[in-house]
């Protein structure tokens, strides 16, 4: 019996880590924000990275569809983006019989892996065309409600720099990703293999070591690890502790929140902890698994009052300050 | 065994042993912050000495206080939810013993939770308690133990007025304040090589292990006091017969200067002054012969009983030098002599006991107001300024340094003993014979009310006076004496130049009160 729930989180480790190679043969410097978007993939969740531009953002969300076999596409979001322009709109076509008939035109959503670009420069409008694609996998145009196909999986990339003329994701919007990564600078010995990398005539070449189906079998697996009660509470306590006013809030999230994270972050939470449990080759999340997982899933969900505004406060902090005074699992 | 029990069971057993580490700890922690208790009760008891009553009571307090605050932290102390969180700390697992065990109480059917089991089953195999529990002493056991070598250390220290607890020693019941023991010890001295001072020892020692009160102590240094005092009768006797033999011996020219050194008292001087003569008696002109044998019979014959070992060969020179037998006159004179040197030590040694004496009863006094100042601790008008241990304690101790060291014929013993001489025997140390300031009373008279009277105008108003009996606020024993141990021991004597004796007598005659019968002229 246990021998084949061994095969089965081998089996997990090792497509897990085939992906990850591949992505890491074009993506130098970034492992744990590519194992953090493998895993929110795995997680069925969906992942915003936030970055200054020339990071490789894009690269790495490319990089990972041409990794595994879906269809990706690629929606670069500008301030004139219309909703339509994003989940597709009913067209006028004359059909074989000469007559006028009404025909939807899948928009660039309908994939499996969609980019969303610099999601924040379209207006809100248009950033909450995928709101009921990311929480639902569904898209209502009109009268009718068409599903999208799994997996499906939204990167959204946007920049902390250039705040003029950009659009903050609603809170809404915001929730719906399971993980913000923050990309930050090379190293510079990671610098020196980028450039040999990318300035030669031969490029990297990846393979698609991955499919649907799997993704959707590891997908279950994930799910079907166990948690304890102990260590369960432990992320919700966590996930208490980010909130202002509540008899579980932490100190630094009373005086800088306005508004904690919703219980989304402790799905995100504990089902990002079950695929590290499995990472780590075991078949139970501990409490070293929650705290792994903490800032990814909680910095976007934190978000901050007028004092923490002014003092520029860093939701990691606030975290840290959780992770630190919160007792583990007992 | 299956995996589930064998996870149990190592429960079981990390939750004893964290059970006995818990207790462990607990009661040397414990016990390092209770054991600074007697430690500072016996550093406290080095300053103020505590009775045995108080240390046992204290030290019962502590144990029972001690022994209920170790029982409420080691009770019902550790589960095995405790001992699998702590197994997992421990053995860094990573909270597989806390997910099992949580899966062992709410089991759930899946293939997952059984594989759950079996590694944290395979895991607990390899896991040493020994090694993840080790039996250590805990850090605070060393300050326990510490603490505990430094109590017994104090009780065995080799200082004065420690009190060996273990050997259930404790403060005396009474103890002597420092002048009181250097009186003490004065009178310990002075009374060397005497069954007195053995006496005085146990009297001392039985006050101060509790065998005996106070007020038996003050009978048997009263007693001891007596016993002592019984000799000074006898010495008045010879200080009175040898001023008077000095008196007859100095009217010869031959004697004149032995008989001075007599009257001054000293007899040691003296005695060579005779030898001399003796030695000198063959050259001696026949009238000055004379006039010695008269006056040498004379003194034999005035001395007192008391002196009957001067008088016998003064009484054998006069005859020799009568019958011309110089020979038998020189042997006289050199008894003569040697009869002042011993009465000149056997003096000395009723100085020292005289010494003694008025040590002891300062030591007396001493005890006496301590007794009383218990008895009254509470009255307000006690003295203003009660000296330690007492007025006779702290006069003895203050008068000695002050005082003024006796000059050769200032005072002494023999004070008085001729004529009004102001001559003496200064015999002993100078230090004993001091002149003393003039005795001041600083009494505080008692506030009378004073009726107001009845006039012809103004307000009647009640006033306040000093005691017009002179009732002081103070008690008579509290009333400082300048006066030294010698000083005092002459006033004490009363005694009268043999002069003045019949005009006292006639005075004190004259103004008894007229009774029934008439007068005596």
């Amino acid at each position: 019996m246990s021998a084949a729930i061994d095969q089965q989180v081998e089996g997990f480790q090792k497509q897990f880590n085939a992906v990850k190679q591949e992505i890491a043969k074009v993506i130098v410097g970034y492992d744990d924000i590519i194992e953090c978007a493998i895993m929110s993939l795995l997680a069925a969740g969906h992942v915003l990275l936030e970055g200054v531009p020339g990071l490789g953002k894009t690269k790495l969300v490319s990089t990972l569809s041409e990794v595994v076999h879906l269809k990706f596409s690629r929606i670069q979001f500008t301030p004139d983006l219309m909703p339509a322009d994003i989940t597709g709109t009913n067209i006028v076509r004359e059909s074989e019989k000469g007559e006028k008939i009404l025909e939807f035109q899948n928009g660039p959503i309908f994939a499996n892996i969609v980019l969303a670009d610099e999601v924040n420069r379209a207006t809100p409008k248009t950033q909450s065309a995928l709101l009921e694609a990311m929480e639902e996998n569904t898209v209502s145009v009109g009268k009718t409600t068409y599903k999208l196909e799994q997996p499906f999986f939204v990167l959204a990339t946007q920049n902390p720099l250039e705040m003029e003329g950009t659009y903050p994701l609603p809170e809404a919007q915001l929730d719906r990703f399971f993980m913000k990564l923050k990309v930050d600078y090379p190293t510079a010995s990671s610098m020196g293999t980028i450039l040999n990398r990318t300035t030669r005539l031969e490029e990297p070449h990846v393979e698609r070591v991955l499919d649907g189906p799997q993704i959707l079998e590891m997908r279950k697996t994930v799910r079907a690890v166990p948690i304890a009660r102990p260590v369960q509470d432990y992320a919700v306590r966590i996930m208490m502790a980010t909130h202002p006013n509540t008899p579980l809030s932490n100190p630094l999230a009373t005086k800088y929140a306005r508004c904690g994270a919703s219980p989304r972050a402790a799905q995100a939470l504990v089902v990002g902890g079950k695929i590290r449990a499995l990472l780590n080759n075991r078949v139970y999340v501990s409490s070293d698994d929650i705290r792994a997982v903490a800032f990814g899933a909680l910095r976007h969900r934190i978000l901050l009052n007028f004092e923490g505004e002014a003092e520029r406060m860093d939701t990691d902090t606030i975290i840290k300050g959780i992770l630190d005074s919160t007792p583990e699992a007992h | 065994m299956a995996d589930s029990e064998f996870i149990l069971g190592l429960l079981e057993n990390v939750t004893k042993r964290l059970r006995v580490i818990h207790r462990l700890k607990t009661v040397s922690s414990i016990l390092a912050t209770a054991l600074l208790f007697p430690v500072l009760f016996k550093l406290i008891d080095f300053v103020f000495p505590l009775r045995g009553s108080a240390v046992a009571a204290a030290l019962a307090v502590w144990g029972i206080a001690t022994a209920a605050w170790i029982i409420s932290r080691i009770r019902g102390t550790g589960d095995m939810r405790a001992a699998a969180s702590s197994l997992d700390q421990n053995g860094q697992l990573q909270d597989q013993m806390k997910t099992a065990y949580w899966f062992l109480l709410h089991p759930s059917r899946s293939q997952w939770v059984d594989a759950l089991i079996e590694q944290a089953a395979r895991t607990a195999r390899t896991l040493r308690i020994e090694v993840l529990y080790p039996a250590t002493l805990p850090k605070s056991s060393k300050v326990s133990l510490i603490l505990l070598l430094l109590f017994v250390t104090l009780n065995f220290l080799p200082i004065l007025q420690n009190h060996n607890w273990f050997r259930l020693q404790s403060a005396p019941p009474f103890r002597l304040s420092r002048t009181d023991q250097a009186s003490l010890e004065r009178a310990r001295k002075l009374l060397e090589h005497t069954g007195a001072a053995e006496q005085l020892e146990q009297i001392v020692n039985n006050l101060q292990q509790g065998k005996i009160a106070s007020e038996e102590a003050q009978r048997q240094i009263s007693s001891l006091r007596q016993q002592i005092d019984g000799g000074n009768l006898e010495l008045n006797n010879i200080l009175d017969g040898l001023s008077t033999i000095a008196n007859q011996l100095g009217q010869s020219p031959a004697m004149e200067s032995a008989a001075q050194a007599m009257s001054q008292g000293d007899l040691e001087k003296a005695a060579g002054e005779i030898r001399d003569l003796a030695e000198k008696l063959d050259v001696t002109p026949s009238d000055v012969l004379r006039e010695l044998e008269r006056n040498m019979g004379q003194a034999a014959a005035s001395s007192p009983a008391a002196l009957q070992d001067l008088s016998r060969p003064m009484q054998q020179a006069s005859d020799a030098l009568k019958n011309n037998d110089t020979q038998a006159g020189q042997a006289a004179l050199d008894g003569f002599a040697q009869a002042l040197e011993q009465l000149a030590e056997k003096l000395q040694n009723q100085q020292r006991q005289s010494q003694a004496s008025q040590q002891l009863a300062d030591l007396q006094n001493a005890l006496q107001q301590g007794a009383a100042s218990k008895e009254s601790a509470s009255d307000a008008q006690q003295s203003p300024t009660p000296s330690q241990g007492g007025s006779g304690g702290g006069n003895s101790g203050d008068a000695s340094p002050s005082g003024t060291p006796a000059a050769g014929n200032s005072s002494g013993i023999g004070q008085g003993t001729t004529g009004g001489k102001s001559s003496g025997t200064a015999l002993g140390s100078t230090e004993d014979l001091k002149s003393g300031e003039i005795t001041k009373l600083d009494v505080q008279l008692k506030m009378e009310g004073l009726k107001g009277q009845a006039g012809s105008g103004g307000k009647l108003q009640d006033i306040e006076e000093a005691s017009r009996q002179e009732r002081s606020l103070l008690d008579y024993r509290n009333v400082p004496s300048q006066l030294s141990p010698a000083q005092k021991d002459a006033l004490n004597q009363n005694r009268l130049p043999r002069e003045q004796r019949e005009i006292v007598k006639y005075y004190f005659e004259e103004i008894r009160p007229q009774s029934s019968g008439p007068a005596k002229p």
